[in-house]
């Protein structure tokens, strides 16, 4: 999307209304990649739990885990993600800010980039968090990039760490 | 001379978990549940177990909610045709 960006409007200086486009499509292309993200992740941990116990109960186990779950339909807003993931008896987020410090402004990151993408796919831009805005830079998306890399890497972490605390082998 | 008809081979298999195949899960004991498949997920499960995300078949049920299911458990009615 990057190398798009050049193509469309080049790299000197200016405002480039053709590519607002592009920067439209990349924070929406993002945010659709990181739900994936964390929708697998969660499916990994539930199957994971599910498996310590006995057969019989495994089934069981896995539907609690996943029914209703918010990223199989809503964005992954910090909201969501907190729903989810402490379906498996811990406090996601304050687990996720204990072990960086940094990852409280990068969950505000997060939550500002799921406000873009709502008003980008519904075309509607009277959210008061976008201060009468309409359009994205690229370096706003590729900022939001960042944030997704080092908040994927993150929550890879606090989620394995979890899982190792009920005792089974290390799940990857 | 009749002309002969060869019955065009179906595209996908008959064991293709894809989006709208009905099926049942054993979930515990005698609960067998009717289900609906929204989306397979891939080898996605611990140890590369395939996961399959599907909701209930129950007319009455919320169709906005769904689970996941190992694609082992899951045992997909035959495709009639």
């Amino acid at each position: 999307m990057v190398a798009v960006h050049s193509a469309v409007g080049g790299t000197g200086p200016g405002r480039r209304y053709a590519t607002e486009q592009v920067n439209n499509a990349y924070a929406v292309l993002l945010s659709s990649q990181f739900q994936k993200f964390c929708r697998d992740l969660h499916s990994l941990a539930a199957d994971y739990i599910a498996n310590l116990g006995p057969p019989s109960i495994r089934k069981v186990v896995m539907v609690r885990f996943t029914e209703g779950r918010k990223l199989d339909t809503g964005n992954p807003n910090p909201g969501n993600l907190g729903s989810d993931f402490n379906r498996f008896g811990f406090d996601f987020w304050d687990k996720v800010h204990s072990v960086n410090p940094k990852n409280a402004r990068r969950q505000e990151k997060l939550k500002e980039l799921n406000v873009w993408r709502n008003a980008i796919s519904h075309h509607d831009f009277a959210a008061p968090q976008l201060a009468g805005r309409n359009f994205i830079r690229l370096k706003e998306v590729t900022g939001w990039r960042r944030t997704c890399d080092a908040l994927a890497t993150e929550f890879d972490n606090v989620v394995l760490r979890h899982l190792m605390t009920f005792g089974g082998a290390a799940p990857w | 001379m009749a002309k002969i008809v060869k019955k065009k081979a179906s595209r996908r298999p008959r064991s293709a978990i894809i989006p709208g195949r009905r099926g049942k899960v054993n979930l515990a004991g005698d609960s067998i549940i009717k289900v609906i498949v929204v989306e397979d997920r891939g080898y996605i499960g611990y140890k590369g177990r395939q996961l399959v995300r599907v909701r209930y078949a129950d007319p009455d049920s919320d169709p906005e909610s769904s689970f996941e299911v190992a694609a082992e458990d899951l045992v997909l009615d035959k495709v009639r045709g």
